[in-house]
């Protein structure tokens, strides 16, 4: 008995904070830096809403980033769970799990100035693709993909950085 | 309106706040470790994009991602850790989790925990799900978690444990807890891969596994292997007399399986199927009138398929359909002392539909409302004799039927930003039972986000399979149990989760023996605590305590006080490309059914995996028992008490390998 709580206490010990970046907050800040490099038609509001559909950790990852600004407009972060608000949304997160949905949230959204974001299996729906590239576990590093006809689509347009460090870009 | 309802609905659903440190003092330094990681992301966020893309992240692979909403704390083992640790079958998985336990008697593997798990207990009360189906078979409301298990484990993608009662949603048998087996997509596997795998004691298994997903979307998974073992001449002491042997059972321990899976999704439709047949010969006599050392032979077949449909309705509905049909069939042939051969065969069909809705009409509500239609349409038992003279006795045959009409309703209530209440309830309607109630109430509080505690109530009740109507007639009757528990989930960082836990549970009407039934009650209280690193170690332990008293007041037998485990993965340093698995677990001191006091055993495996693939080709090697530890298992055959007869000798030091090529 005694030998067990040592060997649970050792564990406890082990607990060295580590220093590199998880996938959700690193998705996060992708999906700040994607807004930010976005040219956003002017519409007057005050907030500029950040939506996940279905992801709670992101969603909290997101919401770290609610003191920030984009275009002046403050940022809002939205954990959705169906479809109902989407159109209030500027930018959207789509997780693979939504991907049965995707023609659905498509005619949803039309032609509004939605940025939409999936994941591998999205690509000829959705603005820009998220996937982990490399080893599951050692140097896995995140990239993106441009659809450019989905950001036309809803009258958005990338800037050139953007352009440039996608790892893909669909036209 | 529109636009500040919405604004409403998001700040509803923006950032926790953090606040109240904790009483513990490793809750309040955890917290300041939580708050000091916070902040290195805003900095992150400050980084030009460039240098981001550079940054190393750690995929949210283990920890944190499938947590439900669920009131119980969920503890998950992955398709990394069923390679990493060399798991081959369902037993395995769930011995590596926190507070269960499996016991093995040679022809089964039972499962066991928080006052469950007497040997012999087929109906190990706890449900077992493949992607939401449930896989228990209508005779004995059996899980089958051994190489009679309906799965190979390399088409797992996830394992998910939820302890408690789960009545309220699934009814019947979820009393202990639920064990939901998602499985692998064809885009995980992508390819065609063959797999073949040596084990000790001439154990060979070949696998072919397709996977493919196609450029309309549609995903297909396909797979099917076979197993031989010839197993053991096993040697029981108990049995040591000239007549039977010296007490070797010889050639008495062999198993074969074969196992077919497909799955095929397209849009919201998802089509599952699987069948599994294994043959597995049986060492020890079950009962008095068998004979030591000849064979007992058991078959046993399982096979569902499971339609499934998903699709959001619009106007804030979203729909499930499932439709799906059972079969199971058990065959055994048993030696007799005076000659006679005793051969049983028994069957089963079933069918169901299960139709569920979630709403999301009312701000802070999500409601799901479910019908689910069960016809356990044939449950035959038929026995015969196959006399010595060479004559076959006239066949016994006797068949059951039930109809189960369910609806259940449950309701995710945010109250607030840190409170939210899960309440739930099910009625479910037999045909040859009058109708029962499961309610459930929970309430979960974030006190941050990395802080969050569970206190939930709830009632679950199984009813008397077919078997023990078969056995016992119209006194069979159902079994309930009251669950009360409390849990904690405390993030530290992204990458380390502690989780506590509390429980009770109150039992009725549990059976003893011959037409008896009584009330038991067991707590008990378990510690879990896992971490991540970015360089691929993983650990994982836990601690349980628990206190299970049978119907008599006394302890439960085969119910050990202790269990402990430890899991640790990583990269072997020098050596990159081979990652080892180190797995160690401690069953403590237990009680025969002879009430007989069994010392506790610790067990050591060790595994190494190859991490990466080369030109396809993979391996898999691990050692079970490492030290070679001699340990025995509560035995559930005890017609001979005193004879020692009530324990059976478990494996020394096992070897396996498996090599797989990606085409």
């Amino acid at each position: 008995m005694r030998r067990l709580f040592v060997l649970l206490a050792c564990c406890l010990a082990l607990n060295l904070r580590a220093e590199p970046v998880s996938e959700y907050d690193m998705k996060a800040i992708y999906l700040y830096n994607f807004a930010s490099y976005t040219e956003w038609p002017f519409w007057g509001r005050a907030n500029f809403n950040f939506c996940v559909l279905g992801d709670d950790e992101l969603g909290n990852a997101l919401s770290r980033l609610e003191s920030k600004k984009i275009n002046g407009m403050r940022v809002v972060v939205a954990r959705l769970t169906s479809l109902v608000a989407i159109r209030q949304c500027q930018v959207l997160y789509l997780p693979g799990k939504q991907h049965a949905n995707l023609r659905r949230i498509q005619s949803e959204l039309g032609e509004l100035p939605v940025l939409t974001v999936g994941e591998a299996g999205s690509e000829a729906e959705v603005g820009v693709v998220l996937r982990l590239e490399g080893a599951r576990l050692e140097g896995a590093r995140l990239v993106f993909d441009l659809n450019l006809a989905a950001f036309q689509r809803a009258g958005l347009k990338p800037q050139e950085t953007l352009v440039r460090l996608a790892r893909n870009v669909r036209k | 309106m529109l636009i500040s309802a919405v604004d409403t609905f998001m700040t509803t659903f923006s950032i926790m706040r953090a606040f109240a440190p904790s009483c513990l003092t490793f809750l309040a330094w955890a917290a300041l470790s939580s708050s000091l990681w916070a902040s290195d992301d805003s900095a992150l966020s400050n980084l030009p994009f460039e240098q981001l893309l550079q940054r190393e992240v750690v995929p949210a692979s283990t920890l944190a991602r499938q947590i439900s909403q669920s009131p119980s704390a969920v503890a998950i083992v992955t398709a990394d850790d069923i390679r990493a640790y060399g798991y081959r079958t369902l037993a395995d998985v769930i011995n590596s989790m926190r507070g269960l336990y499996t016991t093995y008697d040679r022809r089964y593997q039972y499962m066991g925990g928080r006052g469950f798990g007497v040997p012999g207990d087929y109906a190990g009360r706890i449900m077992v799900l493949i992607d939401g189906y449930p896989t228990q078979d209508s005779l004995f409301n059996q899980a089958y978690i051994d190489e009679s298990g309906l799965l190979d484990l390399e088409l797992v993608e996830r394992v998910e444990y939820v302890p408690g009662t789960g009545s309220v949603t699934y009814g019947n048998n979820a009393m202990l807890g639920i064990i939901n087996i998602v499985t692998r997509r064809g885009s995980d596997v992508g390819s065609t891969q063959l797999a073949t795998e040596f084990a000790s004691h001439g154990g060979r298994k070949q696998r072919v596994t397709v996977g493919r997903r196609f450029d309309n979307g549609a995903d297909l998974l396909l797979s099917a292997s076979v197993l031989a073992s010839a197993g053991q001449d096993l040697y029981f002491p108990a049995y040591d007399t000239p007549a039977n042997n010296r007490g070797i059972a010889q050639d008495q321990d062999s198993e074969r399986n074969k196992r077919i899976f497909g799955k095929f999704s397209f849009e919201g439709w998802t089509i599952e199927g699987a069948y599994a047949q294994r043959r597995k010969a049986v060492p020890v006599p079950m009962r008095e009138l068998m004979s030591f050392n000849q064979p007992f032979i058991n078959e046993d077949e399982n096979a569902f398929l499971n339609a499934r449909y998903e699709t959001d309705l619009g106007l804030s509905l979203s729909t499930s359909s499932s439709l799906y049909f059972g079969h199971y069939a058990y065959s055994d042939q048993r030696a007799f002392t005076d000659g006679d051969i005793g051969n049983r065969e028994h069957s089963a069909r079933w069918w169901g539909l299960d139709q569920k809705f979630v709403g999301h009409w009312f701000e802070r509500h999500a409601v799901l409302l479910g019908f689910e239609f069960k016809d356990d349409a044939r449950q035959l038992f038929e026995t015969r004799y196959l006399l010595p003279v060479g004559g076959v006795s006239p066949k016994h045959t006797q068949s059951f039927e039930r109809r189960t009409a369910s609806v259940y309703l449950t309701d995710e209530f945010r109250v607030n930003e840190d409170w939210s209440l899960n309440i739930g309830v099910r009625y479910d309607d037999a045909s040859d039972l009058s109708g029962n109630w499961s309610p459930r109430l929970a309430a979960i509080f974030r006190q941050s986000p990395m802080t969050v505690w569970k206190a939930s109530y709830s009632e679950a009740f199984r009813m008397p399979n077919a078997n023990e109507r078969w056995r016992d007639g119209n006194q069979a009757r159902p079994e309930y149990v009251e669950a009360t528990e409390l849990t904690l989930r405390h993030e530290y960082s992204p990458n380390g989760r502690l989780t506590a836990s509390l429980y009770r549970y109150q039992q009725k009407d549990v059976y003893v023996s011959e037409m008896t039934w009584g009330s038991a009650r067991t707590h008990g209280a378990e510690l879990e605590y896992e971490h991540n690193w970015h360089n691929g170690t993983r650990l994982r332990s836990s601690a349980a305590w628990q206190k299970a008293r049978d119907t008599a007041g006394q302890d439960l037998a085969n119910s050990p006080d202790w269990l402990g485990k430890l899991n640790l993965t990583a990269l072997l340093p020098g050596l990159p490309a081979v990652r080892g698995g180190l797995e160690v677990q401690y069953v403590g001191p237990r009680l025969t059914l002879e009430r007989r006091p069994l010392g506790s055993y610790t067990l050591t495996n060790l595994t190494f995996s190859g991490e990466r693939k080369w030109h396809g080709l993979s391996a898999v090697f691990s050692i079970r028992n490492l030290f070679g530890r001699d340990y025995d298992a509560v035995s559930p055959f005890t017609w001979d008490p005193g004879t020692g007869k009530d324990v059976l000798r478990m494996d020394g030091r096992t070897y396996w390998l498996q090599l797989s090529l990606d085409l």
